[in-house]
């Protein structure tokens, strides 16, 4: 393996990390208020057809965006309602809503482009293009530091650094703002944010909305950064990855980041070889792939430290009469 | 279930051979509202939506996915929103039986 693999594969990682750091930062927030989400698979899946249907019909990538998030935010709106007023179960809830993002694109999509459940491929300025951070051109030279800053930094889409971006802003939002405390609080005991006077049922739709505007973000990307137009199940499980790695982080952004870059470039490394040889034995990249939620499932057992979700996660709130 | 797929249907091991059945066998058991007979009569229900998908895409240009978002329905309907009818029904019923109690004394 030379330099060069090493370069291209911390490339693709990136990349392929973005849509799973937005989904997971989206569970994030929804998930510290006390909503559980196993629905982000839907929410990207819906973000990411409407995002590309509509940059396709009026050619305008930012058009698509908006009507990724504002798709990603209805459906996040209905998880709210099912699950926040008329106290549903969240589970059954999120189970619905990725069964309908599954049907609909579909269907929707035959009617509206009749090519076979897949939106026209995007070009031009129907897709989002790529943007160079500045001094790449001259720093590029340099060696070891120039090609990780000029190749792997530099060059991805905005969204990647708006996803990037997002870890700070959501630890800040989270950990030191009036908001996020009451947001974490209502996570972990309801009964004491509601006796506070504050509104339980305000700050647990905030949360699930923005849920739905991370989701949307992390959609759009999919269809419009990643690849060219929409297929058929194009998340290929991207949402459960991300719950995964939710899991993995502990509820927490800064190690969402992380776990988001190991998973990313674990599904780089498996992209790119069909099997690894270690010498000794050989993986096929299956194994690779399944890797994450092995890695999971052995937090959760509380092999490696322990995650501790929420106390108040899956449970809608009650108020006493 | 599983030997059912691969031994008695296809009679071979293929990729995603039990078509999520785990997860629609959710919805299943919802809408048979957890009591064995109308998790059989749902299941029916379920059985005839496959076929009807199957013969739906045969005949029509409606893709078979038309089925998936029944499903969805059903399940966000009677799983997640089931409060949404239940709630103001309960109330209903519990304000139908209270109303005669204030007249019995006066008979």
């Amino acid at each position: 393996m030379s330099f060069i693999d090493i370069i291209q594969i911390l490339d693709s990682t990136i990349r392929l990390a973005t849509p799973l750091l937005l989904a997971c930062l989206a569970g994030l927030f929804s998930e510290r208020s006390g909503v559980f989400d196993i629905g982000l698979e839907g929410k990207m899946l819906i973000a990411a057809f409407f995002s590309a249907a509509v940059a396709a019909a009026t050619g305008s990538v930012w058009l698509g965006l908006l009507a990724g998030i504002a798709a990603s935010m209805a459906f996040a709106l209905i998880h709210g309602i099912a699950s926040i007023t008329f106290r549903g179960d969240q589970l059954i809830s999120g189970v619905a809503i990725n069964f309908l993002a599954a049907g609909m694109t579909v269907l929707i999509a035959q009617d509206w482009f009749q090519q076979g459940s897949r939106t026209p491929a995007l070009s031009g300025a129907g897709r989002f293009s790529r943007v160079d951070l500045p001094f790449a051109d001259t720093v590029q030279g340099v060696p070891v530091i120039g090609p990780l800053y000029a190749d792997v930094l530099s060059g991805h889409t905005i969204l990647v650094y708006v996803a990037l971006l997002a870890v700070p802003a959501t630890w800040w939002v989270l950990f030191r703002t009036r908001f996020g405390l009451r947001l974490r609080a209502v996570g972990e005991n309801p009964g004491a944010v509601d006796t506070a006077g504050v509104s339980v049922i305000r700050l647990r739709y905030a949360a699930v909305l923005i849920c739905g505007l991370l989701c949307g973000l992390a959609g759009a990307y999919l269809a419009t950064g990643l690849a060219a137009g929409f297929t058929k199940d194009m998340t290929a499980g991207r949402g459960f990855i991300a719950l995964a790695a939710l899991i993995f982080a502990k509820w927490r952004p800064w190690y969402a980041l992380f776990s988001c870059l190991l998973f990313g470039f674990l599904q780089a490394v498996s992209n790119r070889y069909s099997t690894l040889d270690f010498g000794i034995i050989e993986i096929p990249n299956a194994f690779v792939l399944a890797l994450p939620y092995i890695l999971t499932v052995v937090i959760l057992a509380g092999f490696v430290g322990r995650a501790i979700p929420p106390r108040a996660g899956g449970e809608p709130y009650v108020k006493e009469r | 279930m599983a030997i059912n797929a691969v031994m008695g249907e296809q009679e071979r091991l293929i990729q995603d051979n039990v078509l999520g059945a785990g997860f629609v066998g959710i919805a299943v058991a919802l809408m048979g509202r957890s009591h064995p007979v109308g998790v059989f009569l749902a299941a029916v229900l379920f059985g005839a939506l496959y076929q009807g998908g199957a013969e739906l895409e045969f005949e029509t240009s409606v893709p078979r996915e038309m089925i998936v978002v029944i499903q969805a329905l059903v399940i966000l309907f009677t799983g997640a929103l089931d409060g949404m009818v239940r709630r103001p029904l309960e109330g209903m019923f519990l304000r139908y039986n209270r109303r005669p109690e204030p007249g019995m004394p006066t008979e």
